[in-house]
């Protein structure tokens, strides 16, 4: 129920409050691993959030796809590339061969 | 009154979360880091497009009620005008299916390039990427 | 950008002016949507026109010539209302897939690579998800016109027990069982070839008794009655299958579920010492 302030309601701010903080946190972070184990969460809060908007089709594909092949995409770069983020180049390894 | 604070609320937080995806991918170097910040701007939008088909009544999902492979009553008119009062809107639905599969694949391809990239210039920071090119790396 | 300390400020104005840049194209365009009456605080009382139409429509036995039989309304939307959309979306995908090929057609895939995946716990897990998960995808996919589910929905569940498989299990498992990226490429074709001849398949007809037909028509119209039937007689019993919906649903099954696990599992593949390299 929409219409009146209920439940819902309530549950649909409080996700979307964890989504906003999870998104400030992924911006800030210098570790790549970390960010993407922040990114798996707000998939998780938006997964509950089209539950709650009734939108049956929506929460498979998005279990699937959000949660689990953007987690999987993002690792396996990381693993195979570098995995953390500097400020400014000086800091990054291996700026002075060639 | 409330009720009107928290859907405000709600729109503001979906807003923000776009505003900051965005700055996101335009200020920071590092290519997976752009990555992440554009999946998580695709979400966000789809999300904004089934919050808008939500309309103050009961709340059901778009799928008539009790139908199986062998039981299958036809609906009469007084269930049907019932359905289509409780049900959310199902054409956003539709229109965000298709565009989270194919923007799942486009993000697929993104990374392989990422990959590449990475194979041919040695780093996945972009301020780097352009100095290397600029001395004639690759 | 720039690597001395002192002109370091300018990164900082920089990226200040982004940020007010990006605010107020996102608070523009709220403000556009809530002046049209897109957005509504608080939402709106009752449905739109178009939502209460579909709504009223879809499994309405009184009026033949607007219903598509199925009561799920989304799915019938998908392949019946805005059936060609569909098909575009998925010729999309394919071409998406096919240039990801063609970025990585130097790898190899070889069962002779000894990966012996993570430990025993993991792959009894794995073993027991790859068993029972793909029964799950395939029950999803099958009845996708009677509760939520359908090819799409069906196809992703599929390819991600695959790949789950495919990393804790190790690479030669499913190489040496016969898998291979020219198996998976041609059954995303066959499934693709399936769902171009279910749409054309009412034109054709129509064309050999002379009626007027459209592509990805389902059911039976007063002007061009000719259609797909919604309902079989089975043993006395009778299913309802809602015309090319139940077909539809399969081949989507088909075509998403061997074309996501193609580019999964090339993602993981080892390259050969010599072949790949700089790409």
């Amino acid at each position: 129920m929409f219409g009146e302030i209920s439940l819902s309601t309530i549950l649909l701010a409080l996700l979307m409050t964890y989504a906003v903080v999870l998104t400030y946190k992924v911006l800030n972070e210098k570790n790549l691993v970390k960010a993407i184990l922040y990114t798996t969460g707000q998939a998780i809060a938006y997964t509950l959030a089209l539950a709650l908007l009734a939108a049956p089709d929506l929460v498979l594909v998005y279990m699937a796809i959000g949660i689990g092949m953007h987690t999987l995409l993002f690792l396996y770069i990381v693993s195979h590339t570098e995995d953390r983020e500097y400020e400014t180049i000086e800091k990054v390894p291996g700026k002075g061969d060639r | 009154m409330i009720n009107d604070i928290l859907w405000s609320y709600i729109y503001a937080l979906v807003i923000t979360i776009i505003a900051l995806t965005i700055y996101g991918m335009a200020t920071r170097p590092n290519i997976v880091k752009k990555l992440i910040m554009l999946s998580m701007l695709f979400s966000t939008v789809c999300l904004m497009a089934v919050i808008i088909g939500v309309h103050s009544g009961s709340i059901k999902p778009p799928v008539y009620p009790g139908i199986t492979f062998t039981e299958h009553p036809w609906a009469g008119t007084a269930e049907l005008d019932i359905f289509s009062y409780e049900a959310v809107d199902p054409i956003l639905q539709v229109l965000v299916m298709v565009a989270i599969i194919i923007g799942s694949v486009v993000l697929l391809f993104l990374g392989y390039v990422a990959i590449m990239v990475y194979r041919r210039y040695g780093t996945l920071d972009m301020r780097l990427i352009e100095l290397r090119r600029r001395e004639g790396y690759g | 950008m720039s690597s001395k300390p002192n002109e370091d400020r300018w990164g900082i104005i920089r990226d200040s002016i982004i940020a007010v840049l990006a605010s107020l194209l996102i608070v523009l365009f709220a403000a556009v949507l809530l002046s049209t009456g897109t957005i509504a605080i608080p939402p709106q009382s009752t449905n739109r026109p178009l939502a209460n139409y579909y709504l009223r429509t879809v499994f309405n036995h009184d009026l033949q010539w607007l219903w598509s039989s199925s009561p799920e309304t989304v799915s019938a939307i998908l392949l019946d209302h805005r059936g060609i959309d569909t098909v575009y979306g998925v010729g999309i995908f394919f071409i998406t897939i096919m240039a990801t090929l063609m970025l990585t057609s130097k790898l190899e895939n070889s069962s002779r690579v000894k990966d012996m995946g993570m430990d025993i716990i993991t792959r009894s897990v794995s073993k027991i998800i790859l068993l029972t998960l793909p029964v799950i995808a395939v029950s999803i996919a099958l009845h996708g016109h009677l509760a939520p589910g359908g090819g799409f929905q069906g196809g992703t569940v599929f390819a991600l027990a695959v790949s789950t498989a495919f990393i804790a299990l190790g690479q030669g498992f499913l190489w040496s069982r016969g898998w291979s990226r020219h198996r998976l490429l041609g059954l995303g074709v066959l499934g693709l070839v399936i769902i171009f001849s279910i749409a054309l398949a009412i034109p054709v007809a129509g064309l050999f008794r002379g009626l007027k037909t459209y592509i990805m028509q389902n059911q039976w119209k007063p002007w061009s009655p000719i259609g797909f039937g919604y309902a079989y007689n089975l043993y006395g019993l009778e299913i309802l299958y809602s015309g090319s919906l139940l077909f539809l649903n399969i081949a989507l099954f088909i075509a998403m579920s061997s074309g996501l696990t193609l580019v999964f599992t090339l993602l993981m593949l080892r390259e050969e010492h010599g072949k790949g390299g700089h790409g």
